[in-house]
């Protein structure tokens, strides 16, 4: 604990107050710092003077530093020093989230269905704006080809020329077997079904000659009807084997008409987004491998409406079809640039996961993007301490930031091949200078690839807008808390707590996670010596009481947790 | 006549099924014989009728055999030739009795060796008046046009035929009558009522005619005899009057169950069945 000090002279302004009429005062609060303890910026205030600031020293000084980072390359690692309080780490999070907003945005990753690859993926990186409204466009073709598909199939110009085609092949099969049954019934010939095909036989009123009538027959006649016998079989041989060029032919005839009629479904359904997205390369290089699998695969949506007999199927149902999940797109860092804070350091939380269904379609619900994707271009940012008690989340770290690429668990296993999303993420490790050099010994890589800045030293030198900004934290914690403020030797004393003159020159601490305890225990104080405001003496007795380990027990009763003093989140 | 048959323990006739030789049965066939069983509470008979000449002729040496893709084959034996007939005849009747068991329809096997037609008179007279007689085998050609036609002509004691063209397809839709003349109305709508509560279906109504005034009178006596509170549906006559081509297309919109119709009328003329039948896409329950 910091030693509390005398103030050694009365030369310094007071701080950013908020009454208007202590214009003078204000004047003099861009003065030059005196690098000593002043405490006339106090004298004649109170702690209600003063606007209710961030519950960190030195913001400004972080956010200039901080600066820095809006210039760094994606995929780039930097470590953050500032003192290990979980104020800190907020001030960090708001600094960088204010940052990221500044940061050059890259494309957003696509994941789609590889056509040409059945169960692989392909990856699209495409601008933002376009990403999504590629996927919003594709998804709403499908849900309009599940409509118009069906309607195309079931129309009356398709009925009626399949029926054409299928009638055309029968005709033309069975029609050619009962001609050539009629022909030969009339020279007395028959072609009958047998166990095993056909057989070609001699008849006689519509019966069967036998062996014995058939041997008994003069040569001339014999050899006639052997004559004809052969004719029809040569005949009904030709027409048998004639059957699969048909069935070929049928088969040929109505896949290129199911073809036209997809086709010309699909491109309907297809083309104004294809218009929209002709100056993307890429996106229209998708669209028409996607249209061409749509038009090959135009059955799925036709069999769809058929197994629901026809009712009309809602939008969930259409895009949560496995039949159907080869067309879903899925989007990632379309939003840009965010801080996140990942939620564990296992390699799911980080790289995300990739889930395969039965049919290897991969479907958007099956896609969970790690913190490394979900970032986009912004910050992924992890506490030191955590980074290196996770043995095994820093060399995935590494390897990713290093390659500027991504490996998302896949499961189950084997059936995707290995897919590299790209990263374009810039990697923050929080922690103070201690927790650098305990990581860096752990690799030593670690110096080379990292980059060190700080953004909150430890302890500042006191000048007097070092004093005021101390004074706008404590005006915020009783703020917040909702306690009674502090005059201007109280918010000396507590000054003096928190200042070390060890050194020579009074160096305030930026550590300030204890203030809120002893202000409430001040508190207390002074409500119980029926005090209207806080006093040194409240304050004095508050340090006294804490050091004496009272304070730790009663903090819990008298209150919760200050608000915003909890773990910064993204 | 009234299209009707014996119900079981009557003994006075059953659903006769004639399953061709060599030929696979149609499915749709198959159904609409279980079905029509199960709604007059009637038997089904499995009357497999081998061609004895077919039979004979792929065992004799002078008869040129073919394959079914048309390549020369050798003749077999006689013996040969008879063992797969049993198979094919065994195969056939197993389907039926599948279905049949199914149902809970009593089912009963029957293997002849003869033309059809003297089959089929041999069979019902047997057993009758009171039989129908379901082709399983579907109408391709015009010699089973022509069989049917004398199935109609010379076999007695039966009340109805049941053909299928090579499309049919048995599905849940309501039994269409195309009804030609008013005599025939309350016997048709009393079989199709029956076809109708097996499966707790409609029975819907189509006036048939080759003219605008005989169908504006045949109308208006349906609507008479049938009263308002019919639970039968009349259906709008077709566009144009006496064809069959649009009549049939009009009847295949419907996706009927089973069509109701008098054989050698608008809809199914005489000795031209195969055309017709494939249209409807379902299979045709012909009446006298």
């Amino acid at each position: 604990m910091f030693k509390f000090l005398q103030r050694s002279e009365k030369s310094s302004a007071p701080g950013r107050v908020r009454d208007s009429g202590n214009d003078e005062a204000a004047s003099q609060v861009d003065g030059p710092p005196t690098g000593t303890l002043e405490g006339n910026t106090f004298e004649g205030t109170t702690s209600s003077d003063f606007e209710p600031a961030a519950c960190v020293i030195g913001l400004d000084a972080a956010r200039s530093a901080l600066a820095r980072l809006s210039r760094s390359k994606p995929s780039s690692m930097h470590f953050i020093a500032a003192p290990r309080t979980s104020s800190h780490a907020k001030a960090v999070a708001d600094l960088l989230a204010g940052l990221v907003q500044t940061l050059n945005v890259t494309d957003a990753v696509v994941l789609a269905q590889s056509f040409e690859r059945e169960g692989g993926l392909q990856i699209l990186r495409l601008p933002a704006d376009v990403a999504v409204q590629l996927s919003a466009g594709v998804a709403g073709a499908i849900e309009m080809l599940s409509v118009t598909l069906p309607a195309a199939f079931e129309s009356d110009s398709y009925t009626v020329a399949s029926l054409a085609l299928e009638e055309e092949l029968r005709s033309g099969h069975d029609g050619a077997i009962d001609a050539l049954k009629r022909k030969a019934q009339m020279q007395n010939i028959g072609i009958l079904r047998t166990p095993q095909g056909y057989a070609v036989a001699p008849m006689h009123e519509g019966r069967l000659v036998g062996a014995d009538v058939f041997k008994a027959l003069p040569d001339g006649l014999k050899s006639d009807v052997e004559a004809k016998l052969s004719a029809f079989e040569s005949d009904l041989s030709g027409v048998l084997s004639q059957r699969t060029v048909l069935q070929h032919e049928y088969w040929s005839r109505l896949r290129d008409l199911d073809g036209e009629v997809a086709s010309l479904t699909v491109r309907a359904a297809l083309d104004q987004l294809s218009a929209s997205a002709a100056k993307v390369p890429l996106a229209a290089a998708y669209l028409e491998a996607l249209r061409s699998d749509l038009t090959r695969n135009a059955a799925l949506f036709v069999a769809a409406s058929r197994r629901g007999r026809g009712r009309p199927r809602a939008p969930v149902e259409i895009a949560n079809d496995p039949r159907l999940a080869r067309y879903c797109l899925t989007v990632l860092g379309s939003h840009g640039a965010k801080v996140v804070v990942p939620q564990g350091l296992d390699r799911a939380d980080l790289c995300g996961v990739i889930s395969t269904g039965a049919g290897q379609n991969v479907a958007p619900a099956s896609i969970r993007p790690g913190a490394l994707l979900e970032a986009g271009s912004g910050f992924v940012m992890i506490e030191a301490r955590e980074l290196t008690a996770q043995f095994d989340a820093w060399p995935l770290l590494k390897r990713a930031f290093q390659s500027g690429s991504t490996h998302p668990l896949e499961s189950p296993v084997n059936l995707v091949s290995k897919i590299a999303l790209p990263i374009a993420a810039r990697l923050i490790v929080t922690g103070d200078t201690e927790d650098f050099i305990a990581w860096s010994q752990m690799d030593q890589d670690v110096t080379r690839l990292v980059a060190f800045m700080t953004a909150f030293e430890p302890a500042v030198a006191l000048s007097a807008p070092v004093e005021r900004d101390f004074a706008a934290v404590v005006s915020s914690l009783v703020a917040s808390c909702g306690l009674m403020p502090l005059d201007g030797p109280a918010l000396a004393a507590l000054m003096h707590e928190h200042t070390d003159t060890t050194s020579g020159m009074p160096m305030l601490s930026t550590d300030l996670d204890a203030l809120d305890e002893i202000l409430d225990l001040a508190d207390q104080s002074a409500k119980s010596r029926g005090h209207t405001v806080t006093e040194a003496g409240d304050v004095l007795a508050a340090l006294k009481q804490r050091a004496d380990g009272l304070g730790v027990l009663a903090l819990p009763s008298a209150r919760g947790p200050a608000p915003g003093r909890g773990r910064a989140t993204s | 006549m009234i299209p009707h048959v014996a119900e079981v323990g009557e003994d006075r006739g059953r659903v006769v099924v004639r399953l061709g030789a060599f030929v696979p049965a149609s499915a749709a066939a198959i159904a609409a014989a279980v079905h029509v069983a199960r709604a007059f509470q009637s038997e089904l008979e499995g009357l497999l009728i081998e061609d004895p000449d077919a039979i004979a002729a792929s065992a004799h040496a002078y008869v040129r055999a073919l394959t079914p893709t048309g390549r020369p084959r050798p003749t077999g034996s006689l013996a040969q030739v008879e063992q797969l007939a049993v198979h094919f005849g065994v195969a056939a009747q197993r389907g039926l009795a599948t279905a049949a068991s199914k149902a809970r329809v009593k089912f009963s096997a029957r293997i002849v060796r003869d033309a059809a037609i003297p089959a089929l008179q041999a069979a019902c007279a047997e057993r009758g008046p009171w039989n129908i007689i379901v082709f399983a085998e579907p109408l391709t050609s015009s010699e089973q046009s022509e069989a049917l036609a004398a199935a109609f002509a010379k076999v007695w004691g039966t009340t109805a035929f049941i053909v299928s063209g090579p499309r049919a397809v048995w599905r849940n839709g309501p039994i269409v009558i195309a009804l030609e003349d008013v005599d025939r109305l309350s016997g048709m709508l009393r079989a199709a009522q029956r076809l109708a509560a097996v499966h707790g279906g409609e029975v819907w109504l189509m006036p048939v005619g080759d003219d605008e005034i005989g169908l504006d009178w045949l109308e208006g006596e349906i609507r008479l005899m049938l009263g308002e509170a019919s639970p039968v549906k009349i259906l709008p006559r077709p566009a144009v009057t006496g064809s069959s081509l649009v009549l049939r297309a009009a009847l295949s919109d419907c996706a009927p169950r089973m069509v109701m119709a008098r054989y050698g009328g608008v809809l199914v003329p005489m000795h031209a069945a195969i055309g017709p039948l494939s249209d409807l896409g379902c299979p045709a329950f012909l009446v006298h």
